[in-house]
């Protein structure tokens, strides 16, 4: 009998001290783990718009943000403006092969000017390679009024992106978000 | 006498290696597999194991006598996964890319026999200090595994070495490596080499 109010009491104190363990734990990291998931967000967008800021520094970055970046909302798309080029960014969500994925995407006209993968979680080594700057960098110039197509072989053409080898489904799915995003953004201007 | 006399370092070597986790009691393997085709990923999910290894096994074994045997599970489960939740918070926090990169792995430390298996094969029925040695053994002996397979497979299916290019561009990358299936073919060549050398039948 007593054990058995033991057995119940041991595992409530054991409960409120990992509760209050954890809530400690959480006051400490909570704001810091906000803060570098904004850094890297406000980060990507300036890398978007080519705009320089100090690497490392996260102050820096949010600085930069708010003296050269406009936010708002386009068609229900959280989207920025360059206040000195005067250019618009979306930023686009999806699901990608294994998962949520981010991307942002600066636009001149019709022509894209800057992409970027805010966060993903594809297979390292093959869907995750749309990280590899040299995949990033394939993007610009793209004219993508009426959507853009990946290809598998060959080169790619005006409105088309080479797809990663072996990563044809985190392709696919890029491909789905970029377009839902440029119909919508598109829409909206006209 | 020397060092290799002790009781405490019988106990670790017991631990890291003559029951090596991955390459002799074939636990621990599904974040083995998960985890390991790149060193850093692989070097910082090691150290987050051996962390709530070894502090779970220093609690329970401080709390031994006073646990229940009909809910020691509910206890070490308790106490472990608070554990985990520290180090994953603390990676987010202080680490964000490398915590990024493991994705949910670090939570899964929770889920990983190794921590248990501690707990209830050593800490449950032995002092502080040997609990710890016996936790710092077998946490660290998977480690080493770990460590272990990810410099084959980093090497082969990256061409690098913690990140630094080691191979040259004449080097085709092998996919399967980076892959879980690359894991399985590598952890099987070890065990193989392992087992010729120490001559030992099973």
């Amino acid at each position: 009998m007593n054990n058995r109010f033991w057995m119940i009491g041991l595992l409530l104190i054991l409960a409120v001290i990992c509760a209050f363990a954890l809530a400690f734990i959480n006051t400490i990291t909570a704001p810091v783990i906000a803060y570098q998931n904004e850094v890297r967000y406000k980060s990507t967008v300036l890398d978007v718009f080519g705009i320089t800021y100090r690497a490392g520094d996260g102050d820096a970055v949010i600085d930069a943000f708010a003296q050269s970046v406009d936010e708002h909302e386009i068609n229900g798309m959280p989207a920025f403006t360059d206040k000195s080029s005067g250019r618009t960014a979306l930023s686009l969500s999806g699901s990608g092969f294994q998962g949520e994925m981010n991307v942002i995407v600066s636009l001149d006209g019709d022509t894209i000017t800057g992409f970027k993968v805010v966060s993903q979680v594809e297979t390292p080594g093959l869907g995750a390679r749309i990280t590899e700057p040299a995949f990033q960098k394939s993007f610009t110039g793209k004219m993508v009024r009426n959507g853009i197509t990946m290809v598998r072989s060959g080169s790619a053409g005006q409105s088309e992106f080479d797809a990663i080898t072996g990563a044809t489904e985190t392709s696919r799915a890029l491909q789905r978000i970029l377009n839902r995003g440029f119909e919508r953004y598109f829409a909206a201007v006209k | 006498m020397g060092f290799r006399q002790t009781r405490e370092w019988k106990i670790f070597f017991e631990g890291f290696w003559y029951n090596n986790a991955s390459f002799r009691m074939m636990l621990g393997l599904c974040s083995a597999l998960a985890v390991t085709n790149n060193l850093t990923n692989t070097l910082v999910m090691s150290i987050g194991v051996i962390f709530v290894t070894t502090s779970s096994s220093t609690m329970i074994s401080a709390i031994r006598r006073i646990i229940p045997s009909r809910v020691r599970m509910a206890v070490f489960m308790m106490v472990i996964s608070t554990f985990t939740i520290v180090v994953d918070q603390y990676l987010k926090a202080y680490y964000p890319a490398i915590s990024a990169a493991l994705g949910p792995y670090v939570g899964l430390i929770i889920t990983n026999c190794i921590v248990m298996g501690r707990c209830e094969s050593f800490a449950i029925s032995n002092p502080v200090v040997p609990s710890i040695v016996d936790a710092v053994g077998v946490s660290g002996g998977y480690a080493f595994s770990l460590m272990m397979l990810a410099a084959v497979r980093e090497l082969m299916g990256f061409g690098t070495f913690f990140g630094i290019t080691v191979l040259g561009d004449w080097w085709t990358p092998w996919v399967i490596m980076i892959l879980a299936p690359g894991a399985f073919f590598v952890l099987g060549l070890y065990i193989w080499l392992l087992r010729s050398i120490s001559k030992e039948k099973t």
